[in-house]
């Protein structure tokens, strides 16, 4: 098996890729000329050396063994299940091609039907880790960061690693095979780079940002739709923590009830259970331990429950 | 370097140019100028009323009407060509019975261009029934079978007259005729596998264990396994090794090598198979079905795996 530390940096598919970082540290330099206070903070060591953002360099050059040794080969991948929607579609409904639409009218489909099908995924996904309790212990890790930087975005515990690329796999799977059912070879990606166009554009637009201390903020109009680098920096805090689970797209958090505007939040703190990961340890061993507690403590309060309400009292005190 | 480079693109796109030009020469137009020939040879051995010499003329004219239709990418090329091969073959579409439809019309004093309305009346399979079951000595049959041979050869020179129109743009435009090439290999083996096999034999999702063998292609005149046998040929024409060079021999260039050898290794067993069926009796042709089913299969898992759209989303980590 093949490691590359400096992937990540080389490969226009991924968020750090260096291209993307120097577009985030072009626009970060413009906001702090015109913002002259915010360089303080921004430019501080007590920022990029901070315990937490050390720790976040250490987690993910770990996360890179992680990933390749016990993540990749757990999860199916996306091919497996374009291969396995294609099956299903032909052996349901039969043979069927258009034709009637051009290669580039269905690259551009394609494209944009893999971006927004992938994007609402993984709101539900990053919102589901939010509501279920078991699962939220393992998303702590990621809002348990005490400042942001670019790494955070990878500040991710395994199990939820793994979750989300189930999530890839299935989104990405589907539509693909759902495409080439019905247009064949005929499709294709408009790309730039080797990476989807718009998810380029969307990095090139400053996706870093998202996991810093620049305060970029979008006009209101524009945070109904796309969500900025302040909006995900607020969904970092404690207080609306279960807000702005968007990640490029913020309509679904206004169609689901859960956006919320920069403009109505002027200050805030990040890190959640700080203390409780400190350590790559604590980082990789707490979320099992808390869950664990979470479940066996359930289990006994409903037992204690059941023993402390006969089932008579419970059926006939409804009467 | 650079020029180099260059160069070296420049001569792979000649080299993968000139297999091309080859293989429409010798399989796209070698074909439709061949269909033209033996509907020719038919019309005037029907003209001569010989029943039995022109039951044997038919069997070449469905050699090369089916190598045609296996690759026919015409629709791909220019869309008004769409629908020619609807009016030249009816099988699997619609379910009138043109038996009784035709023999009405034998029957009838109806002057035969009123009588012979229907696009149906006038393809391969109303030919098949004339040819096998009438008799051409009486005069209003050998009209008949001379209006569906004239319909038919106009249509077969529409498509080889679209074929000369459409060449240059074939050969410019290497990524829509990879495109048309790979979409009509699957196209192919898919109705292979589902319609001509799989419907005698009760495997098909149609007809799922009701094996009949009056379901075959041409059941009437007995010509399901040589139709079945052209289109394994031009399968082979189109990606094994022969004396012209062909979509096989791009192989390299594509890095196909493995996907090819295994899919010419299906065909090969396929026509081992198809040969030992007798008198289109598909009661012991499982084997044939498995084949093709594993032809299809090679076809498109070679197609998600050379399209490679799924490496090219934004990495699956969580947010």
């Amino acid at each position: 098996m093949e490691i590359d530390f400096f992937d990540s940096f080389f490969n226009p598919s991924k968020r750090v890729f260096w291209v993307y970082i120097l577009s985030s540290l072009a626009i970060a330099t413009v906001y702090l000329t015109i913002f002259k206070k915010e360089r303080r903070l921004n430019l501080s060591r007590k920022l990029w050396l901070h315990k937490s953002a050390v720790l976040d360099y250490k987690y993910y050059v770990l996360a890179i063994f992680i990933k390749a040794i016990i993540i990749i080969p757990l999860v199916f991948s996306a091919k497996e299940v374009t291969q396995f929607t294609y099956e299903v579609l032909l052996g349901n409904f039969g043979y069927i091609r258009i034709r009637s639409l051009s290669y580039s009218e269905v690259m551009v489909l394609f494209t944009l039907a893999l971006f927004i099908v992938s994007d609402f995924t993984r709101y539900w996904l990053h919102r589901i880790m939010h509501i279920v309790p078991f699962l939220w212990e393992f998303h702590k890790v990621h809002h348990s960061a005490r400042v942001l930087t670019p790494i955070t975005f990878y500040r991710i515990h395994p199990v939820e690693n793994l979750l989300f690329g189930f999530r890839y796999a299935l989104s990405i799977g589907v539509v693909s095979g759902v495409f080439i059912y019905l247009f064949g070879a005929m499709i294709g990606i408009v790309e730039i780079l080797g990476a989807n166009i718009l998810l380029f554009i969307f990095s090139l637009a400053g996706s870093n940002l998202r996991h810093s201390h620049i305060k970029i903020r979008y006009p209101k109009s524009v945070e109904s739709f796309l969500i900025s680098p302040y909006q995900h920096q607020i969904h970092h805090s404690n207080k609306y923590v279960n807000k702005n689970f968007g990640g490029y797209l913020a309509v679904w958090d206004r169609v689901f009830g859960t956006l919320i505007h920069s403009k109505n939040v002027k200050k805030f703190r990040t890190g959640i259970e700080v203390k409780n990961f400190q350590t790559i340890n604590q980082i990789l061993f707490t979320p099992f331990v808390k869950s664990y507690k979470k479940i066996i403590g359930k289990k006994y309060a409903n037992k204690a429950q059941t023993r402390a309400t006969p089932w008579y009292r419970s059926t006939f005190s409804r009467l | 370097m650079k020029i180099l480079l260059g160069l070296l693109l420049s001569l792979s796109f000649v080299f993968a140019n000139e297999k091309l030009n080859s293989l429409y020469d010798n399989v796209i137009l070698k074909n439709s100028k061949q269909t033209i020939v033996d509907i020719q040879n038919l019309t005037n051995i029907i003209k001569s009323g010989e029943n039995e010499k022109a039951k044997d003329y038919f069997t070449p004219l469905v050699q090369s009407w089916k190598s045609v239709e296996a690759f026919y990418i015409l629709g791909d090329l220019n869309y008004d060509y769409i629908d020619i091969p609807r009016f030249i073959d009816k099988y699997r579409q619609g379910n009138e019975d043109i038996k009784v439809q035709l023999d009405l019309v034998i029957a009838s004093d109806e002057e035969l261009k009123t009588a012979l309305f229907k696009n149906s009346h006038k393809t391969i399979n109303a030919l098949e029934y004339i040819l096998f079951t009438q008799d051409l000595n009486d005069e209003r049959v050998k009209n008949i079978a001379l209006i569906i041979t004239k319909t038919m050869k106009r249509n077969l020179q529409e498509i080889l007259n679209g074929y000369i129109e459409v060449r240059e743009s074939f050969v410019s435009d290497k990524v829509k005729a990879n495109f048309a090439i790979v979409n009509s290999l699957i196209e192919s083996s898919f109705k292979l596998k589902e319609w001509r096999i799989g419907d005698s034999i009760g495997l098909s999702k149609k007809a799922r264990g009701k094996p009949d063998n009056r379901r075959a292609e041409y059941y009437i005149s007995k010509h399901s396994t040589i139709a079945i046998e052209a289109i394994i040929d031009t399968h082979l024409d189109i990606l094994d090794k022969r004396e012209f060079k062909n979509f096989g021999s791009l192989a390299e260039v594509y890095k196909m090598e493995d996907e090819i050898a295994r899919a010419v290794n299906y065909l090969n067993s396929a026509k081992k198979y198809a040969s030992k069926i007798e008198n289109d009796d598909f009661s012991s042709a499982k084997n044939l079905h498995n084949s093709v089913k594993n032809l299809h299969f090679v076809y498109y898992i070679s197609l998600i795996e050379k399209l490679n759209v799924t490496s090219k989303i934004l990495d699956a980590d969580g947010d």
